[in-house]
């Protein structure tokens, strides 16, 4: 059945309704230790249904679209709660280009293959072991239609590398990551660069007493912390269910005053970028935090009409198979630039596991220096919210790996546990 | 697999099957050669039964069994906001391969979660519970438990104080030690990663890494448990292996792939998240198992130390054996005696340095279900144990 036909269909049995397609087509190379392990594609597809009715949603999916998924969408309708809020956007315009690069639809394997000297030569330099590594490339296309007459279709593609790397004997790690919407922007050699030198940096790392000192995170680091502790407190969902410790800071300094937030959707050759969101709203940029003062919030649909303004475009889907969730776009992380090196902190272990509600964080460090010197371990612990008071300055380092975008940056006597 | 090389592709309509047999041929040009040991072939046909089949039973009853959670949350005074989650599935495997297995496999599922969020003074907390296993409702029937468990605690931790920092002795409650079990030393006895180069038990196999009181298993076969299974996603039988008998370590977990390398006996973990994903290797149920110890015997000899509950994840650096994780809620062990309240404890250790400092373990048993995330592929999982003692970093934020 084709979407126009599906619409009708859905029309007949409800007020408002949806359909989402998406199509991934993903193809990869892994190399373990010095060899290339093996390569795989898949290809995975299909579509979801919302549908109110009565301002009762449901939703349904598959991956193929027949009548049978649109009555399930229906019926999963008529059980649902009544909830005022609940409506689809209107039709809207969509300007800018799609972030999509032919090359990646048409890269086959075996170039990939031929390429992969260059992510693993650094090691052999460094004397370093490749753990495992990859290449994955990536072409999506989505589209989002509802009785509104909204219709947005793009499709875009993302490829990325990795490395984990290891000094034999020496208990001690190295990774590196990197993304990009274009394959030639992939640069697997820094890739390489990157995880030899972490690792062979890090032999014969000293235990530390604890203290409280000045740390820089790297953007990896800043980027784990935020989406964990800090993203959280920004959902409108989240704002309005009273889960979050911003919801009355509007209009106040939150945070350092050289510190500024902003969620843009749009930006060019960003990594979360797209014409429209999963929901169909365009793409836009927001203000989050300025100068230090909390401007605003990011909205999808359903929050923005319970709080009686426009969606800010920050819905965002996994796959079809899921209902769209509040989500960052691109994150971007703009301050007064300059940083120090006391202590420098590459990555996080357990950044998941910081305390969303109150931005609490006690996490393990990945590769961390003090002084030049490589760490043992060492915990740093404290909150988020504090911690962003406390930024020194900020590097010209920038990196996007998800949604946020972020140089390195320093904080003022962060709690260091040895 | 040509010339004992893995290729692999996928889709998820059976109509693509024969392309992406041509492309996984294709991918299998350019692999790493194993030395892939022939297999009897199997026939088989298992079930499991729920109790009561979720998928026989109306939506509308399901809806009750939350506002049941709803209902016990809200009575307490200082709620803002609750989240209890259901999720139920009925998960069918179909397993074929060219040398003659043909297996089929069939699993109900369910899941629900009770996250509460609570007060008071300018502050705010949660707390969450967890519950579900392999089978039908009959596994959420204490869905009054599990959320009065998460508001008591949200509440608890909005009076709470800050933990010390420091090393510290520590006592694990059973959901903690699964979490610890499963991070720590789980994933470094995944025979890839050891293969890799990247786990910190490379070439330990017979030596002695944990203290004598520490026998830990993975195991597949633990009826009702979140992580059972008949049979990998390799058509491998799965099984119940002790990884650590009274501190040895026994044997790592296996795919084909890597017990053909190791030259060692297969354990059943190739496990893929579905059929759009490579087998990889996985936990299926991992647990310590209980001694002889009452919790109040693990807590009478600490002069100064911290009690952990309840787990908020945690995550492992293999090739380094380092190790984060985090309690929901703590309390402090002052002279022998569990006293002051604390938040937002997370621990973090050396894996072999904790595993050598597990000095007493409990006799109480508790498992509980998740989620294990590794190379983009989530499985569900049960880890557990009883209470034990050892010592760690404590790191309070």
């Amino acid at each position: 059945m084709d979407v126009e036909k599906a619409l009708k269909l859905l029309e007949r049995g409800a007020e408002e309704a949806e359909i989402y397609y998406f199509r991934e087509a993903a193809r990869k190379v892994d190399v373990q230790r010095w060899e290339v392990n093996t390569s795989k594609e898949g290809i995975s597809f299909g579509y979801g249904i919302r549908a109110i009715k009565g301002k009762r949603m449901g939703f349904a999916f598959a991956n193929v679209l027949t009548e049978e998924l649109l009555e399930r969408a229906l019926k999963a309708a008529a059980i649902a709660e009544a909830d005022e809020y609940n409506s689809l956007p209107e039709r809207q315009e969509y300007g800018g280009e799609s972030a999509f690069d032919r090359r990646i639809v048409e890269l086959q394997p075996e170039e990939v293959v031929e390429a992969m000297p260059s992510l693993l030569e650094p090691c052999t330099r460094e004397k370093v072991q490749p753990t495992t590594g990859l290449v994955l490339w990536i072409a999506r296309e989505v589209g989002v239609w509802n009785t509104h007459g909204l219709e947005g279709k793009e499709e875009v593609t993302f490829c990325l590398a990795s490395l984990g790397t290891v000094v034999p004997g020496k208990d001690v790690t190295g990774y590196s990551y990197a993304a990009a919407r274009a394959y030639g922007d992939l640069d697997l050699k820094a890739v390489g660069e990157e995880a030899a030198s972490l690792a062979a940096r890090s032999v014969d790392p000293v235990r530390i007493e604890s203290m409280e000192t000045d740390v820089t995170l790297r953007p990896d680091a800043v980027t784990e912390l935020l989406e964990n502790a800090l993203v959280p407190a920004l959902s409108a969902d989240n704002v309005q269910r009273g889960r979050s410790l911003l919801a009355k800071e509007v209009g106040k300094e939150i945070f350092a005053p050289g510190l500024t937030i902003v969620d843009d959707g749009a930006l060019p050759g960003g990594l979360q970028s797209g014409l429209f969101d999963a929901e169909g709203v365009r793409a836009q940029r927001k203000v989050l935090v300025e100068n230090g003062v909390l401007r605003g919030f990011l909205f999808d649909a359903y929050t923005a009409r319970k709080a009686g303004r426009e969606s800010t475009g920050n819905a965002e889907r996994g796959s079809h198979a899921t209902l769209p969730r509040i989500a960052p776009t691109n994150f971007l992380v703009e301050g007064e630039k300059g940083i120090g090196e006391t202590f420098v902190v590459h990555g996080l272990i357990g950044a998941h596991t910081v305390n969303p509600i109150t931005g609490d964080f006690s996490v393990e460090t990945k590769n961390a220096f003090y002084r030049g010197k490589p760490v043992k371990k060492a915990i740093l612990a404290g909150n988020v919210f504090e911690l962003l008071r406390k930024v020194k300055g900020l590097g010209e380092d920038y990196r996007q790996t998800s949604a946020v975008r972020a140089p390195s940056v320093e904080f003022e006597k962060v709690r260091v546990v040895g | 697999m040509l010339g004992n090389t893995w290729g692999f592709a996928s889709s998820n309509s059976l109509e693509d099957a024969l392309p992406m047999a041509e492309r996984a041929a294709r991918a299998a040009r350019h692999g790493t050669r194993i030395p892939f040991r022939d297999e009897e072939p199997v026939e088989d046909k298992v079930m499991i039964r729920a109790g009561i089949d979720p998928q026989g039973v109306e939506v509308a009853e399901k809806k009750e069994l939350l506002y049941r959670g709803e209902e016990e949350a809200r009575k307490h005074k200082g709620v803002a906001s609750t989240s209890i989650v259901y999720l139920d599935s009925a998960t069918e495997y179909r397993y074929m391969s060219s040398e003659g297995s043909r297996i089929e496999s069939a699993y109900p599922r369910v899941a629900l979660y009770a996250t509460v969020f609570a007060k008071g003074d300018g502050k705010l907390q949660m707390g969450s519970e967890r519950m579900g296993g392999t089978g039908g409702l009959e596994l959420l029937q204490r869905v009054e438990d599990g959320a009065r468990g998460a508001t008591e605690r949200a509440l608890r931790l909005l009076e709470a104080k800050s933990p010390p920092s420091g090393a510290f002795r520590v006592v694990l409650d059973p959901n903690l030690t699964g979490v610890f079990i499963h991070e720590a030393l789980g994933h470094a006895v995944e025979a890839d990663h050891v293969i890799q180069g990247e786990s910190i038990l490379t070439g330990r196999l017979g030596r002695k890494i944990a203290s004598e009181e520490v026998t830990i298993y993975d195991d597949a076969t633990l009826p009702a448990s979140f992580g059972f299974y008949f049979y990998d996603s390799e058509g491998t039988r799965g099984m119940k292996k002790a990884v650590i008998d009274r501190g040895v370590l026994r044997t790592y977990l296996h795919s084909r792939e890597t017990a053909s390398v190791l030259g060692q006996e297969r354990t059943g973990n190739a496990r893929a998240q579905g059929c759009n994903y490579q087998p990889i290797v996985r936990m299926s149920n991992t647990y310590l198992e209980p001694r002889d110890h009452s919790l109040e015997e693990l807590v009478e000899d600490i002069k100064d130390g911290v009690y952990l509950i309840g787990s908020r994840g945690g995550e492992v650096d293999p090739g380094r054996g380092v190790f984060q994780f985090s309690a929901e809620e703590g309390f402090l062990i002052e002279k022998g005696r569990i006293t002051q309240s604390v938040k937002d404890v997370a621990l973090s250790g050396e894996t072999l340095r904790i595993l050598e400092e597990i000095d007493a373990v409990g006799k109480d048993f508790g498992t509980h279900i998740g989620f294990c995330g590794k190379a983009a592929q989530q499985v569900p999982v049960g880890d557990g144990g009883p209470h034990i003692r050892t010592v760690a970093t404590v790191g309070g934020a």
